[in-house]
């Protein structure tokens, strides 16, 4: 190396350097991940906390999948946009509202015999004008007309033994036929053989003359079926794009809603555009009071979508998502544990900092239910015997939901005294449940007479072990589940848990491989009868009743209540399965959700659904305020490369020093004079 | 005599037999002139003592932490570290608190502390110090049962394919090849995916992937020591091949073994704090430094800041791991000859 020149060189090399980095600022280095004219059009820009499961309308059932499934598959009923308490059915594809009669007919049972049936026929008539979306599966990739053939098909898919829909359970005991439409699919799909969706369902029925007008036969009455047909799983569904895509309809929808899909990066985005087939749907000229003061009825009577284009943006960490909701590139974005402190310093109120910039904080309240479960089957926790009851008790009794809620959710819940959430019929804000008072003394009692004083175990005389089967994997699950063991720790029994990943802990809980579970539900409709099946005996697992729960008295009622309409004697059959459920104890309730979300201030019509996930049909950007706002929020911040160029500089110097003498001693030691001790 | 028979914890005789092993190595190798030798250069070494006395403390607080005992018959066993805090009358609390606080943070309403914790509180309301001595029983384990995993085998396979040769040295290669060219972090992910979590699954996680390094370094050494005269001597006299490797050649090697075995022990307990914050560690519960890095992701997008847990784990990590590397520097300085001779 020529030693000489390492100093200039470095001093150059570090000048290019510095230019560079001039040049990429200069160049508009920007932090936008998005191309810069999108910040202005009409795009909306929304984040998926995972990567979709399914996009097939008769398989997706996870909220992810479903906030995309809903835009493109809509259904015969939706929930009206603004109307709340209760929520209200309005047509989609609909045409009328559809009407029902009490029938009486004879229907085959398994054994062959005929039985009389006290059922209800409801006659459903779709719009003329629907057509699916344009694709290639349709001749010359025009999307055809659609009529009352496409429902039926769509019911029959869902019975295909083949397609895994998380629903069927709803309609194939109800609907009459659909049963044995599944057992013969199911001894085709057994011999390898295709599902035959020829083979006719009793209780599915065409109109002869009117090819937009088709019949349910229902078994007996079930009020719950107009909810059902607000559901993507009742979506019209062609024939065609399930014969040429088969299991790729779980990528490639081919839909009749407002939008399409226009591309999709797995775990990256999801990209929708106006469907040019869309349903002509507008928006809403009625809401709640407050709703006209709130500028929700601003673009009454528009023909929807509002928007463009949607983009979902596939974002699994939360703090990855609270800072683009910061920086201007996410349009809404919820309260979580992560930014609950920066987004709301106390309960209620939206910090200054996030106000001054036009954010608008929209408070929600879930309708769900989030329980600690028991297996009814398990020889400890299970069974209907009093020391088994009053174990179950003692345990619930032990669980101080308040504190939960004030470490897992930062104070945001209501404590559930039962299955049924506020905002439903059967609700009772002044029911208080005798075993979810917290009170460890009396639980201690309980725990007493379960047989295990002081929470030993008579038999083995060591505290009494119980097994907790949770998904608690991640840091945050962690503390949760810190928190769960240090309150049954009080009780005086030992609780062992067993954390999996979550598919895995789900077929756990399906298979009744657990002793003690955390679960939760959310309704898929807004029906108590959506909550109090939970514990129905006939729905045990593989059914929503996990825990195994079978009263006959619980389950006597319940069939009772199941198929009134709402009224004060529905009332009392629901007071009536709280009590009963109530003193059997198998469930713990924790808490029925509350939930934040941030709203951008050029995020227009923005208002929460706790059922519904087409809201982005009906909200609207400001383009013009968004390119500007970003603009000003993402200005570039040049102090601390200022700094930390300064910074190098000034380290370097020593370095340059040391170099510069190391050079100066070898050029001395290999001198002639150096050599020779001159 | 009953009740200290009933509260007699049969485990906390590994820790105690494990200690004494050590002492005793380290005090019969002292006899040999060779690590006579080291240990008086290691003593000259001020950095290397200084580095010797922190893993000494780790390891101190590492026994006591394992040396467990019940306050009565039904309590569950609890450490000497753990008697230790609650004799000082350091409680859990709620939730977090901050170094020195008077009253939680990261709830709605705050609540007053039953006591004051030096480091803060975690969010399920531990001592962060407490968390932080605990997981320097963790962090030894993984480093040391994990080391005692592989070195017998690495020195096994590593010989037999260095002295042997040809087919012999095809198949272990070909064995550590194919191991090699997966990416570690999978094959520890597999592995404890099929194990389970737990401490000891970790060790076996981590030492099928460990071993290799140190096999192909011992392949290599006595490839070389293998055709030295000594070695052809004996052979020339005789000796069996078994004779060879356990009495000539393992000896040759074996300060080399040493000085690499202590120099992975570092990146050992660095896998386990990268696991754990994979969130496919040690399981919830066993005190970790990974464990507690990895809550450090949500609580640093907190505010106020919750900085005291990732602080105190990565400090406690970090001077282990610095005193590691550099007692092991200092060692491959006393024991290697050819460093000593230059």
């Amino acid at each position: 190396m020529n030693h000489k020149n390492f100093l200039p060189r470095t001093i150059t090399f570090g000048a290019l350097l510095a230019c560079l980095c001039l040049a990429m600022f200069a160049t508009g280095c920007g932090n936008s991940p998005y191309p810069a004219a999108n910040s202005s059009r009409s795009i909306l820009y929304l984040a998926l906390t995972d990567d979709v499961k399914s996009l097939d309308p008769t398989i997706a059932y996870d909220v992810d999948s479903g906030s995309v499934v809903n835009l493109l598959y809509p259904a015969y009923f939706n929930y009206d946009y603004l109307k709340r308490n209760p929520l209200q059915l309005d047509l989609c594809l609909g045409a009328r509202m559809p009407s029902v009669k009490p029938v009486t007919y004879l229907a085959a049972t398994p054994s062959g015999s005929k039985k009389m049936v006290n059922g209800q026929l409801w006659t459903f008539q779709i719009r003329p004008d629907l057509r699916f979306q344009n694709d290639p599966c349709f001749p010359n990739g025009q999307g055809r007309q659609i009529t009352a053939a496409d429902f039926i098909y769509s019911f029959k898919r869902m019975a295909d033994p083949s397609v895994p829909c998380p629903i069927v359970a709803y309609f194939d005991t109800k609907i009459e036929g659909m049963a044995a439409y599944e057992a013969h699919n199911r001894k085709l799909t057994d011999e390898h053989k295709k599902s035959d969706y020829s083979y006719p369902i009793t209780g599915l029925q065409l109109d002869s003359k009117n090819p937009y007008i088709f019949r349910i036969l229902l078994n007996h009455p079930y009020p719950q079926l107009r909810y059902l047909m607000a559901m993507s799983f009742t979506s019209p569904l062609a024939h065609e794009a399930v014969d040429t895509y088969g299991a790729h309809l779980a990528t490639h929808p081919v839909g009749c809603g407002q939008f399409v899909l226009t591309k999709y990066v797995p775990r990256g985005e999801i990209v929708l555009k106006k469907n040019p087939n869309r349903p002509v749907e507008y928006y809403p000229s009625t809401g709640m009071p407050g709703d006209r003061a709130a500028g929700l009825l601003a673009d009454a009577g528009k023909r929807l979508p509002l928007v463009n284009t949607v983009q979902f943006n596939i974002i699994r960490e939360g703090i990855t998502a609270w800072n683009e909701f910061r920086q201007g590139y996410l349009d809404d974005t919820g309260v979580s544990q992560n930014n609950f402190q920066q987004a709301m310093p106390r309960p209620d109120y939206l910090s200054p900092d996030l106000a001054a910039r036009g954010i608008r904080l929209v408070k929600s309240v879930g309708i769900d239910v989030d329980y600690y479960i028991f297996n009814m089957d398990d020889p400890v926790v299970g069974g209907y015997s009093a020391r088994a009851r009053h174990l179950r008790q003692a345990i619930s009794m032990a669980i101080d939901e308040h504190e939960e809620i004030d470490l897992e959710t930062l104070g945001l819940g209501t404590p559930a005294q039962w299955l049924v959430p506020p905002g439903l019929f059967g609700y009772d804000p002044n029911y208080t449940n005798p075993y979810r008072v917290f009170n460890l003394i009396k639980a201690k009692a309980l725990l007493a007479q379960a047989g295990y004083p002081n929470g030993v175990d008579p038999e083995t005389h060591r505290r009494l072990v119980l097994y907790y089967d949770n998904s608690y994997t991640d840091a945050a699950g962690r503390q949760t589940l810190a928190l769960h063991l240090r309150e049954l720790d009080a009780l005086g029994i030992d609780v062992v848990s067993r954390s999996f990943r979550y598919n895995v802990f789900q077929d756990h809980v399906n298979n009744g491989q657990f002793q003690f579970a955390n679960w939760g539900w959310v309704a898929d409709y807004p029906d108590p009868e959506n909550f109090a099946f939970l514990l129905y005996g006939p729905n045990k697992r593989p059914g929503p009743n996990e825990s195994d729960y079978n009263n006959p008295e619980y389950n006597s009622v319940f069939e009772q209540m199941q198929t009134m309409n709402d009224t004060p004697q529905r009332a009392r059959l629901i007071a009536e399965l709280r009590n009963i459920s109530a003193r059997d104890c198998p469930l713990i309730y924790q808490r029925h959700s509350e939930t934040y979300a941030l709203v951008q201030p050029w995020l227009k019509n923005f208002k929460p659904n706790p059922i519904a996930l087409d809201s982005p049909e009906y909200y609207r950007i400001n383009g013009q305020l968004r390119a500007k706002l970003q603009n000003q929020w993402n200005r570039p911040t040049v102090w601390p490369l200022v700094m930390g160029v300064i910074v190098i500089l000034v380290s370097a110097v020593p370095a340059l020093n040391v170099v510069k003498r190391r050079a100066n001693r070898h050029v001395r030691r290999n001198s002639p004079q150096g050599a020779t001790g001159l | 005599m009953k009740a200290i028979t009933s509260l007699f914890i049969p485990g906390n005789l590994i820790p105690i037999v494990a200690i004494l092993l050590i002492v005793v190595g380290i005090k019969r190798a002292g006899q040999q002139p060779l690590w006579a030798e080291a240990y008086r250069r290691l003593g000259r070494n001020r950095a290397a003592i200084a580095s010797l006395v922190v893993i000494a403390a780790y390891c101190l607080i590492a026994v006591l932490d394992s040396i467990t005992w019940k306050s009565n018959v039904l309590a569950e066993p609890q450490s000497v570290i753990t008697h230790i805090f609650h004799a000082m009358h350091v409680r859990s609390e709620r939730t977090y608190s901050a170094p020195f606080a008077k009253i939680t943070t990261g709830e709605p309403h705050p609540h007053p502390l039953k006591g004051w914790h030096i480091l803060g509180t975690d969010g399920s309301g531990k001592d962060v110090l407490l968390e932080t001595l605990r997981g320097c029983r963790t962090a030894l384990i993984i480093g040391g049962f994990t080391s005692l995993l592989i070195t017998p085998v690495a020195i096994l396979l590593g010989m037999l394919a260095g002295y042997f040769g040809h087919r012999v040295d095809d198949v272990i290669q070909y064995i550590y090849t194919t191991l090699g060219s997966v990416p570690g972090i999978l094959l520890n992910i597999a592995f404890l995916l099929v194990l389970g979590p737990g401490l000891i699954n970790l060790c076996f996680a981590l030492g099928i992937t460990s071993w290799v390094d140190l096999c192909r370094l011992v392949r290599g050494e006595t490839l070389k020591h293998r055709d030295r005269e000594y070695v052809r001597a004996a052979k020339a006299l005789g000796v069996r091949d078994l004779r060879i490797l356990i009495n000539h050649i393992l000896p040759n090697i074996l300060p080399v073994v040493i000085i690499t075995v202590t120099l992975n022990f570092s990146s050992l307990v660095l896998s386990e704090t990268i696991l754990s914050y994979l969130g496919i560690g040690v399981p919830a519960g066993t005190g970790s430094w990974g464990n507690m890095i990895d809550a450090a992701r949500l609580e640093l997008a907190r505010d106020p800041v919750i900085w005291w847990n990732l602080t105190a784990a990565s400090t406690a990590l970090f001077i282990l791991v610095l005193a590691l590397n550099v007692f092991s520097d200092a060692l491959r300085d006393a024991v290697d000859p050819r460093l000593r001779s230059s």
